[in-house]
This record gives structure tokens, C-alpha cells and sequence, in this order.
């Protein structure tokens, strides 16, 4: 199953999009951006290996996000939608690997033929993106596991980098970064104080491993006193405040704004705190309200839609599938209304 | 300039001939008259001073031969003198004639017989032109040397020498007939005079024939037809060639209109111009005529004529032959020059006259001519380079102008807005509204980019196909369309956005205007290296007007001579002609075949790959 990212704004045609992906056998659209940044974010949380991008994006251009992958040497094979065909595009296009470079409007049968024809990529690709879902995998599960397994599963993931998955050295030393970045977060979302840390000069496998184990020391002695900092309220107040704003298009970055945080730590935060990335957060709760309303009354399901936020019917019956694994409509003919 | 204009008529051949026959003729002409003129007077010169010469030498030979008579009569006048020498001579004879003439009385027979004697002796058997002779006594009588004619009587007295008178000196009578013995004779009368008392006593006269004086002294004839005459001074003709006129006066004959005043001068006789040269002899006071014809005087000047005669008919020949000739060697390359001008007015600017460098005008005027066809050829070519240059500016206005219109449709708002509609009509599962959006945004698109002039016939076929698919979702129930193009032209290069507006051109004249009833095909294939792509319809074809002048027009952009380019609003036929030709030339372009009622055909010709239209 390969992991699709949809960068798109115009939220009509990313619906469009989703679906024609969803079409496809062996595909799934794990996330959903209307920005660069919010592409990059979910880049960063679900690791996709397939991203969909327009080049025209509110914040900035598809490209940039795609200059991103390719600076950080992701697994990620980049297809472009856009509705301009000039010259300066297609060759940045090129230049930063992009597979397709699909014109709107865009046909299903094309999208399809694209995907298929960058197969091949994808499938290359597979390896090292499990590297970074095992990466994600552990810092995620980080709150649930005590001491001795975090070592040893930090020291299995260490192991794959080197030996097994991530031979490219390039590439190695690239998820190197990342996984002592994201440790690195972990440790500043509990304590803002903590001095950037330097990645040790030789990017041996027992470098890399002592250094690890020394920031998995210092995340384990203040994870402990985590509990009890104000660090919760400003969380619990976010999530507050989410419940109150359900109709509206929250982004992360809005919320981290209203918690006076930068949006890095607010998302690694967040999900330290409710175990949940944001925006799985912020759709569960959505998608709370949008049961209570199907259960309760008798609106039409777009109208709940539209209530809990979402601007197109499509995208809620999506998100709602994926949350309950069954439509609205299906959950209320469930309920036998 | 009337006179430039009539000598303009005539080819250079004849007027070659003309002048130079008159050149020749009129310098045969001047010599010929100079020299007849020179001569003449050259002939006339030398004829006087010869006749002057003849006559004078005859003069004195006359006068000597008279003289010479006299002397050798003398002697027997004088008695006759005794001669010691002669022994023949009887003495009785001695004084005889001088005793005959002293004597008075009859004479005997036989003392005439005696005087015969003598004067046959002494005179009449020396000299055998004397006719007769006659002793003329003081009284009147007269023995004659003639037998049997001395009568008693007279019979003398009407002869003109009978004139006992005494003479001074010797006389001569001219020509008369003498009756005795029936010739032309001149009478010398010469005086005799006593030997004793120096008396006069009587004359001895000496008829002498003309006939034989003119074989010992007279030359007859001057040259061929000249000749010498005596006249007397009382106007007989004492004597003359012909022998009719001997003895007769001047005036009754032909010569009567010759005026012998002058010495020498011309005169016609007989239609007959004569040089005629006289002179007078001073003892016989005759006057001698030298007359000679001047044709015969001046038979060189006939020579020189008729030298000039030949030499202008060789002339005259050679001119007729040679300047032909010639005027064909003139007018060769003119005439060279002439075809290759016509050559240039039915279009072939690309002739040049063959040069022989030199200072010949014909070979400047050749080189002038290069000089003015290589000019011409460049100015035509500017010209059409320029119109060429003002169809592409025309041209690049107009997709500049269709860039500025799809300029002000913002693209990402165009595209995004098609793509929502089709986002929109894949959710609701409306594939027709996609065809639409996805069509209209590749038909935009196309459009718009203009960088590229020439793109595969694919592309150009896909662009058409997507027009035809969104008419086709318009009238979905009769309208189709098909494409009969081999896969082996997909590749072929072809002016953009040549071929959609042929076939929307078709839709709009043949299928909309029946409700979208009807058929669009469009098919290719290669005619001797040119790619034919047709477009055809079954709509209701042209009327023949219309035809006529869309024809009229595109043969008019093909020359670049329209002018209704700008004006025409839209990419139509025209457009995509104008393109095309500018591409490819004139030989490029579109051919709209009408079938009134039935349909028609538009065909686009552009050449296949691996050759290019515009021979550069």
C-alpha cells in the first residue's frame, strides 16, 4: 500500500483527486494539505511515498515543497498538477525528479496512467520509507514504552539505517538527522530550554548510537517531570479550544499560533500529550460531533458537514470513512433511522 | 522627331543598306562628275592644241606643196630652159611656151601639140594628182595639156580659173567640178611673166584633184571618227572626207550650222556634241577645220565610267551581300538581348546576356541589361521580402492580439475554474461536463502557447479532435467525426493550430447551421512528397460566388497582395493560408474543392519531412 500525499488548495479539485487516487488498488491518500507548510508538516508525520502537488499554492509553490523532499533526500516520488505549462516550471520540474507533470484538467484515465507509469520509483522507494515509518513509529510510541525498550528498539532502527535498509550514505546520514531532530524536538517540546544539540562529528554507527542513547537519556529524565508542567494546560487548553471552533478550517499552524508556540513543537507537543497527531485529533473530533449530529437530528448530511467544518461533501464522507470505516450515510442507515 | 520616328520603322539591315548605297552612290556620283569635268576639260585642251598643231602642220604643208609647184613650173614657164642634162627633152621645145604666150594669133595644131608636150613633160607626168592644166595667154587663148580640148574657140571663158588678169602671185580656187574631166578640182593659177621684159604675159593654171591631194598631203581622218575640212573663204568646201560635199558652199550642206568665227569651241551637229578647232592658212585664205565627235575625244572619260560603273555594282553587290552579314552580327545579341527580355516580362528574372568584356556597345548595353535584371531581381525581391515581412508582422499582430485577449483571462483562474468543473463532474460522475472541461482546457491551452510554430501532425490532430469532441457532445445524436490519418504521418512537422481551424471552419459553415446533422472527416496522404490532409464535410458547400472569392483571396495572400488580412477577425481559412504560404511558399497552402448541396473539401498541402518548401 502506497501512502499518498494531495497538496492541493482549490478544495473541489483536491476532492476530485482523492477520489480518482482512492480509485486506484494499492493506493491511499494519508493526508490532505492546502499549503506548503501543511504539506511539509504531514510530510514529516506520515511519511507518504507518492506526493500529488499543484504548483500554485497560497504560502508558496508546489516546487519548494518538492525542493524540500529532495534537499532531505525523502523517499517520496513527486507528481506535479498544474494548470500552466510554461517552460521555467517544467524545468525545475525536471530538475527536482518529478515524475509526471499533469495539465488540468486532469482526466482519471491520465492521473491513473501517470501513477502507473511511476511504479517502478515507488517501488524502489519502499524501503527507505520504512525506515521513516519505523522512525515515526518509535518516536510516537516514545510515552508508551519504558526505558530498556526504547534502547533497544532505538538500537534495531540504528541497526536497519546501517546494515539492512538505508545503504546510500547520503541518505543515511540524512535520517540520521531526522531522527536526531525529531528526538531533539521531543526533548525541547518538554523543555524549551534545552541547548540545540550538535550531531557528532563522525557518523559512525556507534557514534550515532551513543548519541542517540545519550538524547533518549535526557528525553526519559525529563519526560518524567512532563506530567506535571504547564506545557499540559497549554495543550489541554488548545484542545479546548478545538472543540469550540469545529466548523472552522483550523490549521496547525493557527492553533500553535494561539498557543504561542511555534508549530514544530506544538504538533511534537501535541501529540506527546493525546498520543495523536493534530490532525487525526481534529478530526476525531469532528467527526464526534458530526455522529452526534447524525444520531440526534434529522440534517442532511451535507448540512452536518458543512457544521463540522468541512467545506466539501466528499472530503467528510472521506475523513469519516477513515475514521469509522463506514460512510455517514451508512451510519445513519446502521442506526436504523 | 518625325523624322526619328519614320527612321525607327525600318530594321537596322536596311538602314544600313540605305546608307551605305548612299555613301557609295554618292561618292561615285562626285567623282564621276569631277572627273568628267577634269577630263572634259583635260580632252578639250589637248584636242585644241592637237587640231591647232594638225591644221597648222597642214597649213604649211599646203603652202610648202604649193610653193613646191610653183618652183618646179618655173622652169618651164621660163621658156622652157634648156637642160643640160636631158637628153630626151628636143631642143625645139626650148622657149615654146614663153614665144606661145608673147604671140599673138591662132595657134597651129601642131605648135599645141607641142605645148601639150610640155606641160605633160614638166608638170602633168611628175605630179599625178594634177587633173589638167592650162596656159592662159595675156589675150584670152588657152592650151590645155588635154587632147582633143583645145579648141579653137573658147570654151574656157566659164571656167572659174579663166582670168586673163594678171595675178600678183599665186592663186588658188577652191574645189569646183571641173567640166573637162569631170572631177573635184582646186585650180592654182599661178602668173607668168616674161622672160625678156618681165611683163606680165598670161597664167598657167593647175587643176588638181582632190581625190588624189589628199593621199599625198590631206591625212583624211583624225582619230575614229574625226576629221579634217577645208573651207574657202567664200564659204565652199574645198574639201571634206565625204566626197558628195567637194566643191559645194557651207551653207547648203549639214555643216551650214557650225560657226567656224571661232578657233576652237564645241559644237553640236546632229545631236552630236563635236569639238571642233579651225584655223586660217594665210596663202590660200582657207580656213582648216579639225572637227572631231567628243565622245570620241573623251573615250577615256567612257573608260573611267564605265571603271566606276563596275566598281559600284561590285560595291553595291558587296553591300547587299555583306551587310546582312553584318547587320546580323549587330543584331544577334540584340535580338539575344530582345528574347531574354521578353523572358524577364513573363517573370524569369534570373537570365543573364553572356558578356564579352570590351569597349562594343552592344556587349555595354548587354552588361547595362545584366546590370538592370540583377538590380530589378533585387528590388522585386526586397518587395516581396518586404510584403513578406508585412504578412508576418500582420501575423505576429494578430497572435500577439489573441495573446493579449487570452492574457486577460487569467490562466491559473481559466485552468482552476475548468479544473473545478471537472472536479466537480467527476464527484457527480458527469463525464460529459468532463469531456467539456478537460477539452476546453487543452484547446486553451494549445492555443495559448505560441512559442513552438510547428508541432507534430499528432498534436495538431489531437487538438482538432478535442474540438470535435466537445461539438460532438453538443450534438450527440447525428454529428460524427473521423480520422483516416495513417500513423506513419503522426510524425510529419505542420504549421500550428493549420488544421482545428479548418475543421471548426467546417463545423461552423456545415454542421451547425443543420443542427449538427452531418459528418467531419479528416484524412492525409502523400502526394509526390507533399502531405495532404484533408478536411472534408457533407454540409451544403459553397455557393459558387463565394467559392469564387475565397479562391480570388487565397491566390491574393499567396502573392502577398491581401490586404484583408488584419480586418479578418478570427484564425479562419485565410489565416491559416497566410501561414502556411509564409512557411512553406506559394505552392503551399490550401485548396477548397465545393460541391454545391453536397459538401467540401478543404485540403492543406505542406511538405513532408526532409524537405522544406522554401527553396532558400
Amino acid at each position: 500500500m502506497y501512502h499518498v500525499l494531495v497538496v492541493e488548495d482549490e478544495p473541489l479539485i483536491r476532492d476530485a483527486i482523492v477520489e480518482m487516487v482512492q480509485q486506484l488498488d494499492g493506493f491511499k491518500v494519508i493526508g490532505e494539505a492546502s499549503t506548503c507548510e501543511e504539506g511539509w508538516r504531514i510530510i514529516q508525520d506520515q511519511w507518504p511515498t507518492l506526493l500529488i502537488t499543484d504548483i500554485q499554492l497560497p504560502d508558496a509553490d508546489g516546487l519548494e515543497l518538492i525542493q524540500r523532499v529532495r534537499t532531505h533526500k525523502l523517499p517520496i516520488v513527486a507528481l506535479i498538477l498544474s494548470g500552466h505549462d510554461n517552460f521555467p516550471y517544467a524545468q525545475n520540474a525536471i530538475r527536482l525528479q518529478v515524475s509526471e507533470y499533469l495539465l488540468k484538467p486532469i482526466s482519471e484515465q491520465e492521473l491513473h496512467d501517470a501513477i502507473t507509469r511511476s511504479l517502478g520509483r515507488l517501488e524502489s522507494f519502499a524501503a527507505s520509507n520504512q525506515i521513516l515509518l519505523d522512525i515515526q513509529l518509535f518516536i510516537d510510541g516514545m510515552p508508551g514504552l519504558h526505558s530498556v525498550q526504547l534502547f533497544k528498539q532505538a538500537d534495531r532502527i540504528i541497526d536497519d539505517m546501517f546494515f539492512s535498509l538505508a545503504k546510500e550514505h547520503g541518505v543515511r546520514i540524512s535520517y540520521i538527522h531526522i531522527f536526531l531532530a525529531k528526538l531533539a524536538d521531543c526533548i525541547k517540546a518538554i523543555d524549551p530550554a534545552y541547548p540545540n544539540t550538535e550531531p557528532p562529528a563522525e557518523m559512525s554507527r556507534h557514534h550515532v548510537r551513543l548519541f542517540i542513547h545519550q538524547l533518549l537519556h535526557e528525553w526519559i529524565k525529563r519526560y518524567s517531570q512532563f506530567a506535571g508542567s504547564n506545557m499540559r494546560l497549554v495543550i489541554a487548553r488548545a484542545c479546548e479550544y478545538l472543540e469550540a471552533h469545529l466548523q472552522d478550517e483550523i490549521t496547525l499552524k493557527e492553533i500553535a499560533d494561539y498557543s504561542n508556540l511555534s508549530a514544530s513543537y506544538f504538533g511534537v507537543l501535541f501529540k506527546q500529550y493525546t498520543g495523536r497527531s493534530f490532525i487525526h485529533y481534529f478530526n476525531q473530533l469532528r467527526m464526534d460531533k458530526a455522529m452526534e449530529l447524525l444520531r440526534n437530528s434529522d440534517m442532511k448530511i451535507y448540512e452536518i458537514a458543512e457544521d463540522v467544518g468541512f467545506v466539501s461533501l466528499p472530503y467528510f464522507n472521506r475523513v469519516f470513512k477513515q475514521v469509522m470505516s463506514m460512510t455517514p450515510n451508512e451510519y445513519r442507515k446502521g442506526l436504523g433511522l | 522627331m518625325r523624322w526619328g520616328q519614320w527612321i525607327s520603322r525600318y530594321s537596322i539591315k536596311t538602314k544600313l543598306i540605305v546608307i551605305l548605297l548612299t555613301a557609295i552612290l554618292t561618292a561615285v556620283a562626285l567623282t564621276g562628275a569631277f572627273s568628267q569635268y577634269f577630263y572634259t576639260k583635260a580632252a578639250k585642251r589637248d584636242f585644241f592644241q592637237f587640231a591647232g598643231d594638225t591644221s597648222y602642220r597642214l597649213n604649211r604643208q599646203l603652202e610648202l606643196y604649193f610653193a613646191q609647184m610653183s618652183t618646179s613650173v618655173s622652169s618651164m614657164l621660163a621658156g622652157p630652159l634648156p637642160n643640160r642634162n636631158d637628153i630626151t627633152r628636143s631642143a625645139e621645145h626650148i622657149g615654146i611656151i614663153q614665144n606661145w604666150l608673147v604671140s599673138e594669133g591662132s595657134t597651129s595644131l601642131s605648135l599645141q601639140a607641142d605645148l601639150q608636150d610640155v606641160m605633160n613633160n614638166y608638170v602633168a607626168l611628175n605630179y599625178n594628182e594634177v587633173d589638167s592644166m592650162f596656159l592662159v595667154a595675156a589675150d584670152g587663148r588657152v592650151v590645155s595639156n588635154l587632147q582633143n580640148v583645145n579648141p579653137s574657140g573658147n570654151p574656157f571663158r566659164d571656167q572659174p580659173w579663166f582670168r586673163p588678169e594678171p595675178e600678183e602671185q599665186l592663186r588658188v580656187l577652191p574645189t569646183h567640178l571641173s567640166e573637162l574631166t569631170g572631177k573635184y578640182v582646186i585650180s592654182l593659177i599661178l602668173p607668168i611673166y616674161s622672160t625678156d621684159s618681165v611683163r606680165y604675159i598670161g597664167n598657167l593654171v593647175i587643176n588638181l584633184r582632190t581625190r588624189e591631194l589628199e593621199k599625198s598631203i590631206v591625212s583624211p581622218s583624225l582619230a575614229n571618227k574625226g576629221y579634217i575640212f577645208i573651207v574657202s573663204k567664200d564659204g565652199t568646201i574645198v574639201y571634206h572626207p565625204d566626197p558628195g560635199l567637194l566643191g559645194k558652199p557651207v551653207s547648203t550642206t549639214s555643216l551650214a550650222e557650225l560657226d567656224l568665227t571661232q578657233t576652237s569651241d564645241v559644237q553640236w551637229i546632229d545631236d552630236t556634241e563635236m569639238l571642233i578647232a579651225s584655223s586660217d592658212s594665210e596663202m590660200a585664205e582657207w580656213k582648216l577645220v579639225a572637227m572631231i565627235p567628243f565622245e570620241e575625244m573623251a573615250s577615256g572619260i567612257k573608260v573611267a565610267r564605265n571603271a566606276v560603273m563596275a566598281s559600284v555594282f561590285i560595291l553595291v553587290m558587296v553591300v547587299i551581300i555583306v551587310v546582312p552579314i553584318i547587320a546580323q552580327l549587330f543584331s544577334r545579341p540584340l535580338r539575344r538581348l530582345k528574347e531574354l527580355m521578353e523572358q524577364v516580362e513573363r517573370g524569369n528574372l534570373d537570365v543573364r546576356a553572356p558578356v564579352i568584356p570590351g569597349k562594343d556597345e552592344i556587349q555595354l548595353l548587354s552588361h547595362s541589361y545584366n546590370r538592370m535584371t540583377r538590380r530589378l531581381n533585387e528590388l522585386i525581391e526586397t518587395v516581396s521580402r518586404m510584403k513578406v515581412n508585412e504578412m508576418n508582422i500582420v501575423l505576429g499582430q494578430k497572435e500577439a492580439m489573441i495573446h493579449a485577449l487570452q492574457n486577460q483571462i487569467n490562466p491559473h483562474l481559466l485552468y482552476n475554474t475548468l479544473e473545478i468543473i471537472n472536479s466537480l463532474a467527476y464527484v457527480e460522475r458527469n463525464e460529459r461536463i468532463q469531456v467539456i472541461a478537460k477539452n476546453l482546457g487543452d484547446y486553451y491551452r494549445y492555443t495559448a502557447s505560441i512559442k513552438e510554430p510547428f508541432v507534430s501532425l499528432q498534436e495538431e490532430l489531437e487538438h482538432a479532435r478535442k474540438y470535435l469532441e466537445i461539438v460532438n457532445i453538443r450534438f450527440p445524436r447525428h454529428f460524427q467525426y473521423k480520422f483516416y490519418v495513417h500513423e506513419k504521418y503522426y510524425k510529419e512537422r505542420i504549421v500550428k493550430c493549420s488544421i482545428q481551424p479548418i475543421v471548426e471552419n467546417a463545423v461552423k459553415y456545415a454542421i451547425e447551421p443543420k443542427q449538427g446533422i452531418g459528418t467531419v472527416i479528416v484524412s492525409a496522404y502523400n502526394e509526390s512528397g507533399d502531405l495532404i490532409i484533408e478536411v472534408a464535410d457533407h454540409g451544403d458547400g459553397f455557393a459558387p460566388d463565394r467559392l469564387e472569392k475565397l479562391r480570388r483571396r487565397l491566390d491574393r495572400i499567396a502573392d502577398h497582395t491581401d490586404e484583408t488580412l488584419m480586418s479578418s477577425p478570427s484564425l479562419g481559412i485565410a489565416n491559416v493560408h497566410a501561414r502556411l504560404v509564409l512557411h512553406h511558399g506559394a505552392r503551399y497552402g490550401l485548396a477548397i474543392t465545393s460541391f454545391q448541396g453536397r459538401g467540401t473539401v478543404i485540403s492543406i498541402r505542406v511538405p513532408m519531412q526532409g524537405r522544406n518548401g522554401l527553396e532558400e
